[in-house]
């Protein structure tokens, strides 16, 4: 399409012409008109339909801005609005600025940058009229007439503005330079005159054109030397007007011209003269500066270079000259010298007047160097161009511009990387994150799970406790059930077996789930306070009893210092100690078992102890001792089956131990035994047991005799005595020992008490008591035995041969020390020839309690039963109140040395009665204030609480009441507490005990084993005689129906009343009754009637003999 | 723990009674129809009883139908846990396996022995595993 624009150009030179037209060609535009001055150039415009017109500015004899006018004027075939571009050979901005603006031309280039020519002449035919520029032009007249005429003249060739005075006119020309002033002579403000000499001080080219009447031309005239362009008398005519403005508007670019053209000249010959100093007499100043100068030719040829080449690259200026700048390049690969070459044709075609880059070059050492590199081009007279420019050595700068790069580079890489690790770290973080919300969510899964698996394990324990002891326990019912059935001999065995297998099979099943009780963590423990005296020989007694059965001796001995009030668990306590004990007793086939508790460390409030259970067993090897405590393992296999058991026992007692916090372990001898140790810290209650009578007793100094079967357990003993501060002489015994005796009682004047230590009555031989009590010196001394395996008619024979006490072993603490005191007391103040009470551990808990008046305020039967029952039998007086009123109506009535209280009763609760009684008190009190103040009265109020709570004690004490006991009630702790609050209060008595002598001396009934029912009835006698006599009466109710029922053939009665009465007398000890019943009652279940009147007869008779014989006693004890 | 004793016979609920008030608080019923009653009241008001011992004999009601009963009636309440029900101790005189064996049918984990004394109540509950 470019091809078809039809484009002028007029150039006097026909080589710039050549040129430029070259230029456009390679372009694309192809159809050129050239002129070589202005009159072909309006020759060719009057004949072609011109597109374009290019044109220099001096094409005489027209000028380029008269052709531009020419055709704005729309004088020539052309369309008046085509481009106009300027192409000048001679050039200052001054011409660039006012040619696009005064002439309407759109462009205006030098010739210099002629390369620029194409994209001039495709920007200019896309947009046209976007050049296109009327020159402005201000009118300054007052007169609004002729203002409004030139206006309307001028309008169409020109922009229009009207100042109305000269003051508003200087202003706006001074805002806008208006190409050209049409201005009055007259005018208000500011003359003509004034706005002429304001405007031509700022620019002394501006174009004004005076108006002026005819009146005053002179005036127009002398304006006109002053500087004015032209001037025009009014009225005027349009065509004048427009000609003699484009005349002015012409008029300043030859002004300009000529000035131009001047300075031009000058500065020629100026510069020649330099260029002929430099060339001739300051080469050496060029070659001294510190930068590259030189000069290429369009090619880029080496023209010149001054000295400082030589130093920055190291190649002579000579052999360096003609050569091609990039043949110093550095390495050929660089972008660089890509773009060096891209300079240098752009330069070439005057698309680039000057530029500025760094080249990579090489000096003569091959090393890099860095040049930074500004270049310009330049054009000779001719038109031929070069390049002049200076290189700057920026090597260092390059260098440390690529270290700061390499450091940046190296930077944003770390950026980048840690980013990257960031990232990473953050994607990790989210995934933990993650993870741990799904651990958290697993936990709380795996939590809830356990807890179920937990409650299901508990569940699971609870049920194979009932699913596997049940069916045992009908084993071992069956096995018992058919032992009792005639079996010969072989039969009895398998049973027996049988019985004995699913026994073992019970303990080990007790043994797994306790464990697994420890081990679920189910076990809590407990801190109540305990008396650990009283566990110890209880324990004692018990194991005493089995050790008994397999020969063995078994010994308790717990230093008489050591505090016996503690608080701890008691039962885990018992626990881990049976466990030992009875390990101890499997093992141990001759010998004895010891229990010892040693003091081990005393720390005020707490006492660490030290437990022992040391037996004479097989012992354990070295190498087994650490598997002891490890579940499920036993010494030796082998002892497995010996010996049996689940090798549980100690896993137990070490767990429980750790529980508790102390530790535990054991030392062993092949063949020789072991100890097993454990210790643990107690906390100790604030108050120790007070004496019991007897205990009181001082028992220092006294001389004690021990004589003993020269068995190991006596140490219990003499420690014991030697803690009281007696002064003790052991004796063993032989055949010479009833000489030596009295030989050593001659020798320490005499004893005050002699103490025999046998293992039965028997073996303690009661001729050498006989013959102690012969002897003179020896007659009076008191004689307490105590024997390991009590007998039936012990007593009795006691009291025969002069043995003032009597205990049955193993020794209890308290027991000995009251039974010695209580002994040596009644020698001291008894007649020495009537023997008084045999003292027993019967004696013991019966003698001083008979004054002692309890009241019971409790409202529940049960509670009330046991509680009378524990009390009356262990010989207290107790009076019953139903609630608290009662109780404190009683209180009003009668003196009571303790009042047991239950909390919850009915009408009056139990703080309530006991603030009234202490109120009563308090009153009784004042009363007798003038009196000693030991005579005021404050009863003991023990409160019996349900549930022991940590807070119950202190509400007790808070509200009046000195101690408390929890329910269900224990005899042990129940007596222990009562005399701890009442027994003090009251003397010893020194009456006999009838009931013992009764005891005794009924000791061979037949009918009923009396003792032996009393001791199944926990020592209580009263008891045991209220049941009996409830038993008679309902005993002679079921004989009355039994003989209804025969008379009848009511076979089924008979066996059910008879059932009832054999259960009944077996539970009183009463056997030959029983037996009766027994078989009548299985006369009444085989339905042989025939012979039930006979057995019924045979059951009445030992009903009667039984009466018979209980009322006897009853005598005997009235 | 609370402890209930059945027997009809008076010595037998008086020594058990004894005996037993050394391991909880008894209450004692004479018949199997009382017993129930207790048993059902001291549920309701939970308070229910750890040991339950009845006698195998008794007019009326017998300890199995007894336990049968108590069985029944856990169950009817939702008490399926062996750690919440009961235990029961079944107070024989060793004269009727049968009446035994039906006993361990009926749902008792354990019998005693007339005549008993501490050692043998001592035995037995642990038996049923309640030391």
């Amino acid at each position: 399409m470019s091809s078809d624009v039809h484009i002028l150009l007029v150039n006097s030179n026909p080589q710039a012409r050549a040129v430029l037209k070259n230029t456009l060609t390679k372009a694309g535009y192809t159809h050129i008109s050239e002129a070589e001055n202005g009159r072909e150039a309006v020759k060719i415009l009057g004949q072609d339909a011109i597109k374009l017109l290019i044109t220099d500015i001096e094409i005489a004899p027209l000028d380029g801005w008269r052709l531009g006018r020419m055709v704005r004027a729309g004088i020539f075939k052309c369309e008046d609005t085509i481009p106009l571009i300027v192409v000048a050979s001679t050039w200052c901005e001054r011409i660039a600025e006012t040619t696009a603006k005064v002439f309407g031309f759109n462009k205006v280039i030098p010739f210099e940058k002629h390369g620029m020519l194409p994209q001039a002449v495709r920007n200019s035919l896309r947009d046209p009229g976007s050049a296109y520029h009327k020159p402005r032009v201000l009118i300054v007249e007052d007169f609004p007439d002729t203002a409004f005429l030139a206006k309307r003249i001028l309008a169409q060739r020109f922009e229009i503005e009207i100042a109305t005075d000269g003051q508003a006119g200087l202003d706006s020309w001074r805002q806008h330079r208006h190409e050209l002033v049409l201005l009055d002579v007259m005018l208000p403000k500011l003359s003509g005159r004034e706005v002429l000499q304001e405007i031509l001080k700022i620019h002394q080219f501006q174009p004004v054109v005076i108006m002026t009447a005819h009146s005053t031309i002179e005036l127009a005239e002398e304006l006109m030397l002053e500087g004015a362009a032209d001037f025009i008398a009014k009225p005027f005519m349009a065509e004048p007007l427009r000609r003699v403005i484009e005349i002015a508007l012409k008029r300043e670019d030859y002004l300009i011209s000529n000035a131009q053209f001047a300075a031009r000249v000058q500065s020629l010959n100026e510069s020649k003269d330099a260029h002929h100093k430099i060339s001739q007499g300051h080469q050496h100043l060029l070659d001294s500066l510190g930068t590259v100068i030189l000069k290429l030719d369009e090619k880029g040829r080496l023209l010149f270079l001054n000295k400082e080449w030589e130093r920055l690259t190291g190649y002579s200026i000579t052999d360096s000259l003609g050569k091609h700048l990039s043949d110093f390049r550095y390495r050929s690969d660089h972008a660089e010298w890509k773009t060096f070459q891209h300079r240098l044709d752009a330069f070439r075609i005057g698309e680039l007047r000057d530029c500025s880059l760094e080249l990579p070059l090489a000096n003569k050492k091959g090393q890099p160097l860095w040049a930074k590199c500004r270049l310009e081009a330049m054009y000779s007279e001719d038109g031929r161009q070069s390049v002049s420019g200076c290189l700057e050595n920026v090597t260092k700068c390059k260098r440390a511009e690529e270290l700061l790069q390499k450091a940046h580079d190296e930077l944003e890489d770390r950026v980048r990387e840690r980013t990257k690790k960031f990232e990473k770290t953050n994607e990790l973080l989210r995934r933990e994150v993650n993870e741990r919300i799904r651990a958290e969510e697993e936990l709380e899964k795996a939590r809830y799970a356990a807890e179920e698996a937990s409650q299901a394990k508990s569940q699971f324990l609870a049920n194979m406790s009932h699913e596997i002891r049940t069916p045992i326990n009908g084993i071992l019912g069956m096995a018992e059930i058919a032992l009792d059935t005639d079996l010969d001999e072989d039969q009895r065995q398998l049973l027996r077996t049988i019985f004995s297998e699913a026994n073992s099979l019970l303990a080990i099943i007790s043994d797994v789930l306790d464990l697994s009780k420890v081990e679920a963590g189910k076990l809590e423990l407990e801190s109540i306070p305990f008396d650990l005296r009283n566990l110890i020989e209880d324990l004692a007694t018990s194991m005493g009893f089995r050790a008994q059965q397999k020969g063995l001796d078994f010994v308790s001995f717990m230093a008489p210092q050591i505090p016996s009030k503690l608080f701890g668990d008691p039962v885990r306590l018992r626990q881990i100690l049976l466990n030992l004990c009875s390990n101890a007793l499997k093992f141990t086939s001759a010998g004895e078992v010891v229990l010892m508790v040693e003091k081990q460390k005393d720390q005020g409030d707490n006492i660490t102890l030290r437990f022992l259970v040391k037996d004479t067993g097989i012992g354990i090897p070295k190498e087994k001792q650490a598997l002891i405590f490890e579940s499920f393992c036993q010494a030796d296999s082998t002892t497995t089956r010996k010996y049996g058991g689940t090798g549980l026992g100690t896993t137990i007692a070490k767990q429980l131990t750790e529980m508790m916090g102390g530790q535990i372990g054991l030392e062993s001898e092949e063949g020789k035994g072991t100890t097993f140790w454990f210790t643990l810290e107690f906390p100790k209650q604030e108050e120790q047991a007070p004496p019991l009578p007897g205990q009181d007793i001082d028992l220092q100094g006294v001389r004690v005799l021990l004589v003993n079967d020269n068995r190991s357990n006596r140490l219990a003993l003499t420690e014991y005595l030697q803690a009281w501060g007696c002064l003790t002489t052991e004796l063993p015994f032989n055949s010479k020992t009833g000489t030596m005796l009295l030989e050593c009682a001659d020798q320490h004047d005499s004893f005050d008490l002699i103490v025999t230590d046998f293992q039965t009555l028997e073996m303690g031989e009661f001729g050498l008591i006989e013959s102690l009590r012969s002897h003179d010196l020896l007659s009076q001394v008191p004689i307490v035995a105590l024997t390991s395996i009590g007998k039936k008619g012990d007593g009795e024979k006691c009291r025969k041969i002069g043995i003032d006490c009597y205990l049955t072993k193993p020794i209890k603490h308290d027991d000995l020390r009251r039974a010695i005191g209580m002994t040596l007391e009644k020698m001291a103040g008894g007649d020495p020839q009537k023997r008084p009470t045999l003292i027993t551990r019967h004696f013991l808990s019966d003698e001083s309690r008979k004054d002692i008046r309890i009241l019971l305020a409790e409202d529940y039967p049960t509670n009330q039963q046991v509680a009378i029952k524990h009390l009356e039998g262990a010989g207290y007086h107790v009076t019953l109140a139903e609630n608290g009123q009662i109780a404190v109506d009683n209180f009003k009535r009668k003196q009571f040395n303790l009042i047991l209280m239950d909390i919850d009763m009915p009408v009056m609760n139990g703080y309530e009665a006991t603030s009234a009684i202490r109120a009563l008190e308090q009153k009784a009190n004042s009363l007798t204030r003038s009196v000693d103040a030991t005579t005021k009265t404050r009863v003991p109020v023990v409160a019996m609480t349900a549930h022991a709570k940590s807070g119950d004690r202190e509400t007790c004490l808070a509200t009046g009441m000195d101690d408390y006991i929890s329910k269900p009630l224990r005899r042990s702790d129940l007596l222990a507490l009562v005399e701890k609050w009442a027994l003090p209060r009251s003397a010893a008595s020194q009456q006999s005990d009838p009931k013992a002598e009764s005891a005794t001396a009924c000791g061979s009934c037949t009918s009923m084993d009396y003792d032996k029912a009393v001791e199944e009835f926990q020592g209580d006698e009263a008891f045991l005689r209220k049941v009996l006599l409830g038993f008679f009466e309902n005993v002679d109710k079921q004989a009355v129906r039994i003989r209804q029922a025969i008379a009848d053939d009511d076979s089924e009665t008979v066996r059910r009343e008879a059932h009832a009465i054999k259960g009944g007398a077996a539970n009183l000890l009463a056997i030959p009754l029983s037996e009766a019943a027994r078989q009548l009652e299985e006369l009444g279940n085989s339905a042989e009637l025939s012979s039930i009147p006979a057995v019924f007869e045979k059951l009445l008779w030992e009903l009667n003999r039984l009466r018979d014989e209980m009322e006897t006693r009853e005598n005997l004890t009235a | 723990m609370k402890i209930l004793v059945v027997d009809d016979e008076f010595v037998s609920l008086q020594k058990l009674s004894l005996l037993l008030s050394a391991y909880g608080k008894c209450d004692a019923a004479t018949n199997g129809e009382q017993a129930l009653e207790m048993f059902r009241i001291a549920h309701q008001q939970n308070t229910p009883y750890s040991l339950i011992t009845l006698d195998i004999d008794m007019p009326g009601m017998d300890g199995p139908t007894v336990a049968e009963h108590i069985r029944q009636y856990e169950l009817e309440s939702g008490i399926t846990s062996m750690e919440q029900q009961g235990k029961i101790l079944m107070v024989t005189a060793m004269t009727d396996g049968k009446s035994i064996m039906s006993s361990f049918k009926k749902g008792c984990e354990g019998y005693l022995n007339k005549p008993f004394n501490e050692e043998t109540i001592r035995v037995s509950l642990a038996n049923i595993g309640i030391l």
